[in-house]
């Protein structure tokens, strides 16, 4: 099984700090980010699985990571993680394109099931993409 | 004179309104806290499933997850304190405020709001100050005037608290950078003069283009029959 790739972003370094440590001990390849900015930059050079955001940061809150993480690519899975919790917040970010949102203090292990749920979700999408792509291709030869 | 319904209304809105934007904040922080122990507790778990399966833990790693309960427990106590002390501030209208005390209080419990801007707040307190005043009407004027400045805060920008002696008690400024624009600046400086008129405070407030000052003279006695 190839390992997953994931984003975790939140102004709490040591929330974060802790949580990769974790993961990555599950086989993980866990990259952190303190702030929506850093998440924007990383996302551009690097092809996440599942990016983790939290909602309340400096600067930058989560709902405009989102979108503009969402610009970079609009396959990215993200899953809101957050202390900041609403059912108007959580429709937003849903309707927004994020895959879930959940609650702070979480169990690893529903997190880490939310992202094999993001993994499955953006390998069908690349799958459908690639699919086009070849669609395309071949209609063009008139095949 | 006091205020009609429904500016008294609007008095008891905007309370309500600085005691849940504080209790909030607080229980937000809280939250993370929270959060992180218990991702500390996760770790202490993961490496005991390691040993049952003959993996040997290194008494630094211990030592260092150990640290890391103390540090969030800190943390979360010195929250809890502060959240305690003011919600403390409502139990007498009226009493002898250690001015410091109170406002270095405040000032600790506004700092998330400043973080939340990449700025953060200073202060500079005279020491064993007492004024005799609404220590929660005087916290909320003070609140306000700090959300306003706080509001214009751009990276690593900075608001000012300062608390000096003056004959009739305690002249508290608040200085920063320009009110955001998005803020209804109006209605808000009118709650805050009413507020302060309450208990017999003055309010002086100059915004320009670069700046926000505001100036509160709180004066040591206050007539019995407006508490």
């Amino acid at each position: 099984m190839m390992t997953s790739k994931i984003l975790l972003v939140d102004d709490e370094v040591e929330f974060t700090s802790i949580l990769a440590e974790r993961m990555e001990t599950r086989g993980m390849n866990v990259d952190t980010a303190e702030s929506g900015a850093e998440a924007i930059s990383k996302t551009e050079s690097t092809f996440y699985d599942a990016i983790v955001l939290d909602m309340a940061m400096p600067e930058m809150d989560g709902i405009t990571t989102l979108k503009e993480l969402l610009k970079i690519n609009p396959d990215l899975q993200i899953i809101f993680l957050t202390g900041k919790a609403t059912l108007e917040k959580a429709v937003e970010a849903v309707k927004l394109g994020a895959l879930d949102f959940l609650e702070k203090p979480v169990k690893l292990d529903n997190l880490i099931a939310k992202i094999e749920q993001a993994k499955t979700k953006k390998m069908a999408l690349v799958a459908k993409r690639e699919e086009e792509k070849i669609k395309k291709i071949l209609g063009k030869k008139g095949w | 004179m006091p205020p009609d319904k429904n500016r008294e209304d609007e008095l008891k809105r905007s309370e309500l309104t600085f005691f849940g934007q504080i209790t909030a904040s607080v229980t937000h922080e809280m939250n993370n806290v929270i959060g992180i122990i218990e991702q500390v507790a996760g770790l202490l778990e993961d490496l005991a499933v390691g040993v049952e399966y003959g993996r040997a833990i290194d008494p630094e790693k211990l030592k260092g997850i150990s640290a890391r309960i103390i540090t969030q427990t800190e943390r979360g106590t010195d929250l809890i304190k502060r959240l305690n002390y003011f919600a403390h501030t409502v139990d007498e209208p009226v009493c002898d405020c250690e001015m410091d005390e109170l406002l270095q209080n405040l000032v600790d419990l506004c700092q998330r709001f400043a973080i939340l801007q990449k700025g953060s707040l200073e202060a500079e307190l005279t020491p064993y100050l007492t004024v005799r005043t609404n220590p929660f009407v005087l916290e909320q004027v003070v609140f306000i005037a700090l959300r306003l400045s706080i509001s214009g805060l751009q990276k690593e920008g900075i608001v000012k608290l300062t608390c000096v002696k003056i004959d009739s008690g305690a002249l508290i400024t608040v200085y920063g950078p320009a009110v955001s624009e998005s803020e209804p600046k109006e209605a808000t400086l009118e709650l805050i003069k009413t507020l302060a008129e309450l208990y017999n405070m003055t309010i002086n407030v100059e915004l320009s283009e670069q700046s926000s000052l505001f100036k509160l003279s709180v004066p040591n006695y206050i007539d019995e029959a407006v508490s």
